[in-house]
């Protein structure tokens, strides 16, 4: 039971599959084990088909695994015992921001659309509200609470996505290349406002993404190929790999890859390197350093 | 081998209503023939009207778009014909697929421009062989496809009307580093086959350092600045001032300058800043 | 096609705009009863008074509602010539061969005429162009909640209205993108014969249906994501509430509805 409570989502050897429309079964995750911890931030890679999608989705009890575990907050939601009621629960805790903006925004007003969660779970009318505003402040839209959402930028639909999860007041968020179809302005502003959500509200993040300069900032970066756990680690484990990388069709950033090809030339320059700005100080130290010594 | 180059170029939407906005500015850029020239800017830049006046799909409210010389408004009747030779793939062009099978889709291009069917059969799989798809896949339907595959095919039917020049907004969008690595690599290889001059736009610095010659920068409808990459690269405190991103190692390498370690101010690839970096060590 | 509107709505703070969705729905209804309850000239001045009042009180642009009535023109034409020309009544106003047009005829058109008028004015300026389409949708799922009792979809209906006024205006962009790709690949939609140009459709219509059920698809998924379960157990955010105001105008349509029904039975003057 304690390890239950350390672990706010744990999974245990999780298969799944789905039918292609000929009749094919496709297994897209081979046993994963994991335990992911409250309040931790973990990016998940993995190239396209990869099974990265489908796990998230099992664990908000969209799709249902074919055999193994899950733990949310200690509740196993693979039970059979599991009512409506508990899976309305489940996915209140574990909330979802999808790739595509347009299409998870419901209703024709910012602020009604960010009101469709807590409407749902049957919040009195007084507590939406306040839920509404405080979540539009979070995410910085207060101003365009009475705007329609077609005429908002990629970045601006995303965090009014977000912010109608977090009227829902969720332990965890799941983005699901949240940022993939934005420019670097609005992916800049969903990036934001994920380590804001983290700071100020502790909440567990997983992001699935296929941007490695997002995996860079989380705590944990988790790699999955051909449905298994590839890597697991600190950035700074994982990117110190590149050609493991390479191999599960991903890239390091440029810095990283600077830094590790200088390694394996030989030099010895230790730290952290998965920032511009963490890898010009270390170059400057290892740079002044060679030269005095 | 065509070269475009516009003069005074603007367009404005909604002319005459009160939505009226000026989309582009007095644009004048020559795009050379044979050049990778990438485009960049912020979304409402401009670059998409811009992208799309090339091939003339948007007619310019004042100014000319000039294919080798000739105003490629002349004759709006046959404003096709340009459109057959200056190639557009636009943002996520797998959406545009209708056909039964890949093939058919790929014929519809070359098909429009009335081309024979033996020879369509032809270009069809020459077309497939530039993108890398496999020819069993050919008479499958776009909709059991991957998405990679999809975009592959998408672009597989612009390069079959054998384009001059191809045009291509955000060709690898939303794919992840193999994806997007396959579909550069297929732009490439037409190029380097056929000669053709190519035209992208995206918002990855790496990949524009990494495949473009030439850059053009649009800022609120405006030509900020246009050039060698090299000479664009080179400005990256106006690039960053208008709020655009430069590579992530040319950023690295500009901060240690700062720091006083003498290393160039024009590295965007990985490889020439290692060789700046051993030059030091 | 940035600046396309859904319906008619014509911001404002009238008194009109202010009132309760749900009361404009009723004095809509209302208004239509009226205008056909009408029989004599009397109650038909007092009817067009009533229409005017209503455009000063919205202040709604009379070239506003005259571009709704555009649309009908054609039917309206036509209603006037079958009654001037078919009515046959005692008073005869001109004769040529055939054609023989009575007084009654000429009344009978001017009325309809009129009608048809207020009608347009009562439903447009209570509703389209002074309710917002989603105030609209949320009165219809308030005022006809007491129908789910016999099993009505009243919340399923009004939330598919919802969702197709927040689609419309991206299916419009997407369309418009996907013309664009057409045309760069020598898609001509402008010439050639009516069935060349339906078949020039196919390459539109198939990606914009594919698009539309994916995009259906992902929503759907996004839906259950955020615990939504059809209306059982849902509450609002926002509540309509009656307001003194509301049965001021209340008070006004019955005292309307009364002054047309007596000078109906006063039966002065023409009647029909």
């Amino acid at each position: 039971m304690n390890e239950m409570n350390e672990f706010f989502i744990k999974t245990e050897d999780l298969y799944a599959s789905y039918e292609e429309d000929d009749g094919k079964r496709v297994q897209v995750l081979c046993g994963i084990s994991l335990g992911i911890k409250k309040g931790e931030y973990v990016a998940v890679l993995g190239h396209n088909g990869s099974g990265k999608s489908t796990f998230a989705k099992l664990l908000n009890m969209i799709h249902m695994p074919d055999s193994g575990k899950i733990y949310i907050d200690g509740v196993d939601i693979t039970s059979d015992e599991m009512t409506e009621r508990d899976i309305y629960d489940i996915r209140r805790k574990v909330g979802m921001v999808f790739q595509n903006p347009d299409n998870q925004l419901v209703a024709t007003i910012v602020e009604e659309d960010v009101a469709f969660g807590p409407e749902n779970l049957g919040i009195p009318s007084d507590e939406i509200r306040k839920r509404v505003d405080e979540a539009l402040q979070i995410v910085g839209m207060t101003e365009y609470a009475r705007h329609e959402p077609h005429r908002l930028s990629g970045g601006q639909k995303q965090r009014v996505a977000i912010a109608g999860i977090i009227a829902m007041m969720p332990d965890c968020m799941i983005f699901d290349e949240s940022t993939a179809m934005l420019d670097p302005i609005g992916r800049r502003e969903v990036m934001e406002t994920i380590d804001m959500l983290r700071r100020e509200k502790g909440i567990t993040v997983i992001n699935i993404t296929h941007h490695m300069n997002e995996a860079v900032r989380a705590d944990r970066v988790i790699v999955l190929n051909d449905g298994k756990v590839y890597m697991d680690g600190t950035p700074e484990e994982i990117f110190g790999e590149p050609y493991k990388l390479e191999l599960a069709g991903l890239e390091v950033p440029q810095c990283t890859a600077l830094i590790q090809e200088l390694r394996r030339k030989g030099y010895k320059i230790t730290g952290e390197c998965t920032t511009p700005e963490k890898c010009a100080a270390l170059l400057a130290n290892f740079i002044g350093g060679g030269a005095n010594g | 081998m065509a070269e475009i180059r516009l003069e005074n170029v603007s367009y404005v939407y909604s002319e005459g209503t009160p939505y009226e906005i000026s989309a582009l500015d007095d644009i004048n850029v020559c795009i050379k023939s044979g050049s990778v020239t990438g485009i960049i800017g912020h979304t409402g830049s401009g670059k998409s009207t811009l992208v799309q006046m090339l091939n003339g799909l948007v007619k310019p409210s004042a100014g000319k778009v000039l294919l080798d010389g000739e105003d490629i408004w002349e004759k709006p009747k046959e404003i096709g014909k340009i459109r057959a030779k200056v190639g557009l793939v636009m943002q996520y062009p797998e959406y545009q697929l209708f056909e039964e099978t890949i093939r058919a889709d790929i014929a519809f291009g070359p098909k429009n421009m009335g081309i024979d069917e033996k020879e369509i059969g032809e270009r069809v799989l020459e077309a497939a062989d530039f993108v890398g798809l496999a020819h069993d896949l050919l008479d499958k339907s776009p909709f059991d496809l991957s998405g990679g595959q999809k975009r592959r095919a998408a672009i597989a039917g612009i390069i079959a009307m054998r384009p001059e020049v191809l045009v291509l907004d955000e060709p690898a969008a939303g794919l992840d580093p193999s994806g997007r690595e396959m579909i550069m690599k297929s732009i490439m290889g037409y190029k380097a086959r056929t000669g053709a001059t190519i035209v992208i736009v995206s918002h990855s610095m790496e990949d524009m350092a990494k495949y473009c010659d030439e850059l053009i920068v649009l800022s609120s409808g405006k030509l900020l600045m246009s050039g060698k990459k090299e000479e664009v690269f080179g400005r990256s405190e106006e690039l960053t001032s208008v709020g655009l991103d430069v590579p992530q190692i040319t950023k690295m390498m500009n901060l240690l300058t700062k720091m006083g370690i003498p290393v160039s101010d024009s590295v965007y690839t990985v490889d020439d800043a290692l060789n700046e970096i051993y030059k030091l060590l | 096609m940035k600046n396309i509107s859904l319906g008619q709505y014509y911001p404002g703070n009238s008194a009109v705009h202010r009132a309760d969705p749900r009361m404009k729905l009723i004095f809509s209804f209302l208004y239509i009863i009226c205008s056909f309850l009408c029989s004599n000239i009397l109650s038909f001045v007092l009817l067009l008074f009533s229409a005017v009042l209503l455009i000063f009180v919205s202040r709604i642009p009379m070239g506003l509602i005259m571009r709704s009535i555009k649309p009908i023109l054609f039917i309206l034409a036509f209603t006037v010539v079958i009654n001037i020309f078919w009515t046959s009544g005692e008073t005869v106003l001109f004769e040529w061969r055939f054609i023989h047009i009575y007084l009654e005829g000429v009344m009978n058109a001017i009325f309809i005429v009129l009608r048809i008028f207020v009608l347009i004015v009562g439903a447009s300026l209570f509703l389209t162009y002074t309710t917002t389409p989603i105030a609209l949708t949320d009165a219809i799922e308030q005022l006809f909640a007491p129908l789910k009792k016999i099993k009505i979809p009243v919340h399923e209906f009004a939330m598919m209205m919802t969702i197709a006024l927040r689609f419309i205006p991206t299916l419009i962009d997407e369309t418009d993108k996907i013309m664009s790709a057409q045309k760069a690949r020598g898609a001509d939609f402008t010439s050639g014969s009516l069935i060349k140009r339906a078949k020039a459709l196919i390459p539109i219509l198939i990606p914009l249906f594919v698009s539309s059920f994916r995009r259906a698809d992902e929503l759907a998924t996004a839906m259950e994501c955020r615990c939504y379960h059809g209306g059982e157990g849902r509450t609002r955010m926002s509540i309509l509430h009656y307001r003194a105001s509301d049965f001021v105008w209340l008070f006004i349509m019955i005292a309307f509805g009364a002054s047309i029904i007596a000078l109906n039975i006063l039966s002065i003057g023409y009647s029909m």
